[in-house]
């Protein structure tokens, strides 16, 4: 070995070949197999060449062989004997050393050459290092592999300051391998400035990075910005590829064979996850398509013709079945996209990603996820009847998919999460037999019709439903919804005791609930409509305290005004009301509508306190700001005697009559029957009764368009003031204006108009009684029966039960008896209607002998004792019914209230009471007794045997007095001839 | 050699305006024929010795085996602008290439023909419909001759261009030439395009159906239209990117309007503004759409 020969020409030794830095390094490929060789045979040369060879070849282990033995044989006074230069044999065991990942060891040796064999000035130019300035490069590479970054940057700042001559190394490499550098090293800004520089405009001359290059560089800050946890990253990235997007484009195929693509895909991924929903979006649009690959590469073959080489062809035979595949980078990319859009918010942009792939994607690794995407993104967008068939495809196709147990979850909650309650409730009743009692899917089941119920303003379905879940589900996870809806369901009912007990439990239970500022509001407002204002002022004092930044608090506050208000605390309603105008003024536009009613309240109680100014300045402000509002009528009429005062009495009066027309040319009419209502009730005190009737009969100002509601209303206004006993002197032909409005009236579409309305044409058709009148006043009845729990609900079953029961006729007795019960059913809280339906009831049973079940409902009546108004009918009745039965014990307590005071002096029914008593004792055999009932019945009644109801029942008292007389042989009665039976 | 002489002279007038090309095209005998590319014809290229037109001589396409033409200067770089959506650029460079080199369309996606229809193409991703509407109805006088990749292209261009003329009946003609009748219905909710054509041109289509539904009053299928212009192929094409996602705003801001309490229509409004502001808009969004960028509260899911 130590005979080797030492050559001085090593510099042409070296121009066999250095290998120049990269700083990006391809994949090494597999080492070629080394032939055996006899290292200690080659001199210098030979070794150096071998190396060179071996290298080329990618053998690192076998180069090393070559390159250990050069310097250990040559290395001792290298830099005396060669020069610099030989630095190189140091560089190129550090190159095989670093493809065998031995990074210490390659440090160390790029080290060596780099700092044992420099370029001193007077090197002569045949003896210099050619890869000093590279060895800086590799140092400052290996160094950030191995994660040393801030060194690394030391090494590639030098780098950057002596740079290795033109050609030698790849800049472009080099400023995105330093860019990704400094932004591990968190120093992404100067990495950025870097990469930017790349796309700035080149000298003249200068040789412009390729675009696969620029696309490289622009993926390196991809992945930075993509790491970002700035919230201006994201803007960054768009303002970037804003600026130099357009400045480059790389091929579809050169996209895909630099695996572009797929870096775009993992960058967008990361985007997303990063919440950088529209980076990813746009990543994804850089990535070229399969079809756009295809063109290009047929582009390219057509270049070529007649003779396309054979990689060609198949890289376009790959395009192609690329087209059809069912797996790939490209399905992955587009799922991804639906993915970003949809954590966007945009499901329709997901849903055609989706769509695309119910049509591409029969079958596949990816069939399972698009079928339920876009069975997701079709419920977000509301394509129920599409979503409900790839959700049974899905079922069927995917039984035992993990996403299976969601699909029902996700329709029911997507459903009801997006106030689409109808579809909700359509889908969970659906969904409901088939789910286990007590299971997770259950209670979501269960909630969603209770709580779509709800929603769907059904709250008398919703009530059960709700009460049921609570206490099927008490730890649901939906507990909090179900429990406040249930109060809110029972306000909704106006059941306000049955409310406010849930709303306390619910109060006590979820002190800390999203709901609960909202509870204690509804609290008060369930005391306030229970007339418990004093408890209501102290739950709203409560709500003020515990969430004094309550969004509704300014409602809660005006709510405790009108409490005070009640009570007659004017000063203290006024201080409440000042309050809940500062605070609905300071929440803006979206509380205009509580700040216009404060406003109608300060005017009331202003009035009350007698502060007419006030009255007028609240006026104004409301005209100001709240003209057009929902309480325009009720504050020109609140304010009407202050503007009176003030010498604008017209002024509100006109105002009063353009909003009623106002409301009279909208759509639907809402408010036109209050302010109607207001209107003719201020115009009679302001212009009297007949002006108000000529006004009512030319309200419109002609050629005005109005709606059938205003119409309706006016009409009715009329029918009103014609009705109103109070001013019938002034209207001497009201009977006929009546008939002649109702008929008017009966012209309309029944469901133009307000329940109000309707019960009044029925109640005058009623009154008619008429068959073929009783039969349209049922239709017009109907009409409001159909609508549900109106104020109204109770006069149309009435009337309707009324007409049935006095008809007489056998079909309509089972009719009418139903109408009575509906009454005594839906009607708790109208007891003189129930009263009237029991005893309607009780006589369509007497009159056809059903005795049973008379005495069953009469019964009922005498026991409760708020029924007053009809007891002596009702005991009379209630005898009678016994005593068909053969229930004389029972009828003779019934008949015993008619021989005292008070029912004695009903002689309709004491009289035959009396006797019918008499007769059953005397079938009991007490003949005493029954002749002492029957003379106290004489001696009392004797004058009323012309009576047209007692009179036959006295006569029959008098004989039977005669014959008890004599078989109980009793003393004759000195008045006897004074009552007509002696 | 009469006759012969007797057509070059009658093409003369027809010869390309610009520096005529250099080359090379190898007769199906073997013969090499060097020269300037003058003009091309029906049936074949007219070559002459010198760039001036002098000697010159029609070699028909069917005898050529082999051709290299060299490429006009500055074509690479327009077409990379092209490519790139440097449309503005692209489009100053095409519209001279054209008139340079009109006298060669009737060599099929020859330099005339394609500076045509990439001039075309650079109309269309500047918006400028109208205009490309009045250019595609000049080319008719003197039809491009494209092979069949170059006809994709075209048939897309035509798309557009009935669109910039509002003619519906038209517009809906040309959109059933692409759809796929016999797809079956149950994976659609639409009739899908059909399957052989590239996703750019898809993406096209199902802008122009979404532009014809929205005409016809029919906002929900138009919106389905738009998203799929906007995803089909990967939202690539940045100016059908640009048109479909405000043409999609506009609905979902009206419609989210109409239904202020409807958290999922303000939720499509709202991404489908921030996709236009920052991939489309160059950080900008029409005036009228600010409101939907303003970040939505979670809310309960009712009170």
């Amino acid at each position: 070995m130590t005979q080797r020969l030492r050559l001085l020409t090593l510099a042409a030794v070296l121009s066999l070949g250095t290998s120049t830095a990269s700083a990006q390094q391809p994949a090494a490929p597999a080492p070629a197999p080394a032939e055996a060789v006899n290292y200690d045979e080659l001199d210098l040369q030979g070794l150096f060449e071998k190396a060179g060879e071996l290298m080329e070849a990618a053998n690192w282990e076998e180069a090393l062989k070559p390159l250990n033995i050069l310097i250990k044989d040559f290395g001792e006074n290298a830099v005396e004997e060669y020069g610099p230069m030989f630095g190189v044999m140091y560089y190129r065991r550090a190159f095989c050393l670093k493809n065998l990942k031995r990074f210490d060891e390659a440090l160390a040796d790029y080290e060596v050459s780099y700092k044992k064999f420099p370029n001193t000035p007077g090197t002569p130019p045949g003896k210099k290092n050619p890869v000093f300035e590279l060895a800086r490069l590799e140092m400052g590479i290996i160094k950030q592999v191995t994660g040393k970054f801030e060194d690394a940057l030391v090494d590639y700042e030098a780098f950057a300051a002596a740079p290795a001559p033109p050609g030698t190394y790849d800049d472009t490499a080099f400023r995105i391998q330093a860019a990704s550098c400094y932004t591990k090293a968190g120093k992404a800004e100067r990495g950025r400035q870097l990469i930017e520089q790349l796309f700035q405009p080149t000298t003249p001359g200068a040789t412009a990075p390729r675009p696969d290059a620029l696309m490289r560089a622009l993926l390196t800050l991809a992945d930075d910005w993509t790491s970002s946890v700035s919230p201006d990253a994201e803007k960054e990235a768009h303002q970037f590829i804003d600026k130099y997007g357009r400045q480059f484009s790389v091929s579809a195929f050169d996209m895909q064979r630099f695996e572009f693509n797929n870096r775009i895909v993992a960058l967008a991924r990361k985007a997303a996850d990063n919440n950088q929903t529209t980076l990813a979006i746009r990543l994804i649009s850089l990535m070229a398509s399969p079809s756009d690959i295809l063109e290009d590469l047929q582009a390219r073959a057509q270049r070529m013709l007649p003779a396309v080489s054979e990689a060609l062809q198949k890289e376009i035979e790959k395009a192609t079945a690329e087209l059809t595949a069912t797996d790939g980078i490209h399905w992955i990319a587009r799922l991804s996209l639906a993915g970003a859009y949809e954590r966007g918010g945009n499901a329709a942009a997901a849903f055609s990603i989706y769509q695309r792939g119910l049509q591409q994607l029969p079958s596949g690794p990816h069939r399972e996820l698009v079928l339920f995407g876009a069975m997701r993104s079709a419920l977000a967008l509301g394509h129920m009847e599409f979503a409900q068939t790839l959700g049974d495809t899905f079922r069927k196709e995917f039984p035992s998919s993990k996403y299976a147990g969601n699909v029902n979850t996700m329709q029911l909650e997507s459903l009801f999460f997006t106030r689409r309650y109808d579809d909700a409730l359509q889908l969970a009743n659906s969904l409901r037999p088939d789910l286990e009692e007590k299971s997770a899917d259950r209670d979501l089941a269960d909630f969603v019709i209770a709580a779509s119920l709800f929603h769907l303003d059904r709250p008398a379905e919703a009530v059960p439903e709700l009460l049921k879940h609570a206490q099927t589900f008490p730890e649901s996870r939906f507990k909090e919804y179900t429990r406040y809806f249930a109060a809110s369901a029972n306000q909704k009912l106006k059941d306000w005791k049955a409310a406010g007990d849930l709303l306390d439990a619910f109060i006590k239970d979820f002190p800390t609930s999203e709901f609960a500022a909202f509870a204690l509001l509804d609290r008060g407002s369930c005391y306030f409509q229970l007339g418990d204002h004093q408890k209501c002022l102290d739950v709203l004092g409560d709500l003020q305290k515990r969430f004094p930044d309550f969004v509704n608090l300014d409602t809660g506050i005006a709510m405790r005004g009108d409490a005070h208000l009640m009570l007659n605390n004017n000063e203290q309603a006024e201080a409440a009301y000042l309050k809940a105008r500062e605070l609905a003024a300071a929440a803006g536009p979206e509380h205009a509508p509580t700040l216009g009613r404060v406003l109608v309240q300060l005017v009331r109680v202003s009035k009350a306190l007698e502060k007419q100014d006030a009255v007028i300045q609240y006026y104004d402000e409301y005209m100001k700001d709240h003209a057009n509002g929902l309480y325009d009528a009720d504050i020109i009429v609140s304010s009407i005697a202050a503007l009176k005062e003030a010498k604008r009495g017209p002024e509100a009066l006109d105002a009063l009559e353009k909003v009623i027309i106002r409301l009279g040319s909208s759509d639907t009419g809402t408010g036109v029957e209050e302010a109607i209502g207001s209107y003719t009730e201020h115009a009679i005190e302001v212009s009297g009764p007949e002006a108000l009737l000529e006004k009512l009969l030319q309200f419109v100002p002609e050629g005005t368009k109005i709606n059938n509601t205003l119409r309706a209303w006016l009409i009715m206004a009329r029918v009103d003031l014609l009705q109103n006993d109070e001013y019938k002197d002034q209207f001497p032909k009201r009977a006929a204006q009546i008939q002649v409005a109702f008929e008017e009236l009966r012209t309309f579409d029944k469901k133009e108009l307000a329940t109000y309305i309707l019960v009044q044409v029925g109640r005058n058709l009623a009154n008619q009684d008429k068959p073929e009148t009783n039969a349209v006043a049922i239709e017009w009845f109907d009409a409001v029966l159909e609508r549900g729990n109106t104020d109204h609900y109770p006069l149309a079953l009435m009337g309707k039960a009324r007409i049935l029961a006095s008809s007489g006729d056998a079909s309509s007795f089972d009719d009418a008896i139903d109408a009575f019960d509906k009454v005594i059913r839906d009607l708790k809280d109208k007891p003189e209607y129930v009263e009237e339906a029991m005893l309607a009831k009780g006589r369509l049973y007497y009159g056809k002998q059903q005795w049973k079940e008379a005495s069953q409902v009469l019964f009922d009546m005498q026991s409760n004792a708020a029924f007053t108004r009809n007891r002596p009918e009702v005991f009379a009745k209630l005898a009678r019914s016994y005593e068909e039965q053969g229930k004389l014990k029972e009828a003779l307590e019934a008949y015993t209230p008619f021989v005292a005071p008070p029912f004695e002096g009903y002689v309709d029914f004491s009289a035959e009471a009396r006797v019918r008593a008499a007769e059953i004792v005397l079938k009991q055999g007490d003949k005493g007794k029954a002749f002492r009932l029957i003379k106290d019945t004489v001696s009392r009644m004797h004058k009323m045997n012309k009576h047209p109801v007692a009179g036959p029942h006295i006569e029959r008292a008098k004989e039977l007095y005669k014959k008890l007389k004599v078989e109980t042989q009793a003393k004759d009665d000195p008045d006897e001839g004074i009552w007509g039976v002696r | 050699m009469r006759p012969l002489f007797l057509a070059l002279f009658l093409a003369l007038p027809l010869q390309a305006a610009g520096d005529p090309l250099p080359v090379m095209a190898v007769t199906t005998s073997g013969q090499r024929n060097p020269g300037f590319l003058l003009s091309a014809e029906a049936d074949g290229l007219v070559i002459s010795a010198s760039p001036q037109g002098g000697n010159s001589a029609k070699i028909l396409f069917a005898n050529i085996q082999e051709l290299n033409v060299e490429e006009p200067k500055g074509w690479s770089i327009a077409l990379a602008r092209l490519n790139a959506g440097n449309y503005a650029d692209a489009e100053t460079d095409f519209s001279k290439f054209a008139e340079d080199y009109a006298a060669l369309i009737p060599w099929k996606d020859g330099y005339g023909s394609l500076a045509r229809l990439y001039h075309f193409k650079a109309l269309k991703g500047l918006g400028k419909f109208t205009e490309l509407a009045t250019a595609m109805d000049r080319q008719l006088a003197k039809p491009l001759v494209l092979g069949d990749l170059s006809k994709i292209d075209f048939n897309d261009l035509r798309g557009w261009a009935i669109l910039a003329k509002g003619d519906l009946l038209a517009l809906q003609s040309y959109l059933r030439e692409f759809e796929d009748s016999a797809s079956p219905k149950n994976i659609s909710l639409q009739p899908p395009f059909k399957k052989e054509l590239p996703g750019r041109s898809i993406s096209s289509l199902a802008y122009l159906r979404g532009h014809l539904h929205e005409k016809q009053q029919r906002p929900e299928l138009a919106l389905l239209d738009y998203h799929t212009a906007l995803t089909y192929n990967n939202g690539s094409d940045t100016m059908v990117f640009a048109t479909a996602s405000l043409a999609a705003l506009k609905i979902a801001a009206a419609q989210a309007t109409a239904k202020p309490g409807d958290a999922a229509l303000q939720k499509a409004a709202r991404s489908l503004a921030l996709s236009y502001r920052d991939i489309a808009g160059q950080g900008k969004l029409p005036a009228e759409f600010a409101p939907f960028l303003i970040p939505l509260t979670p809310e309960p899911a009712a009170k």
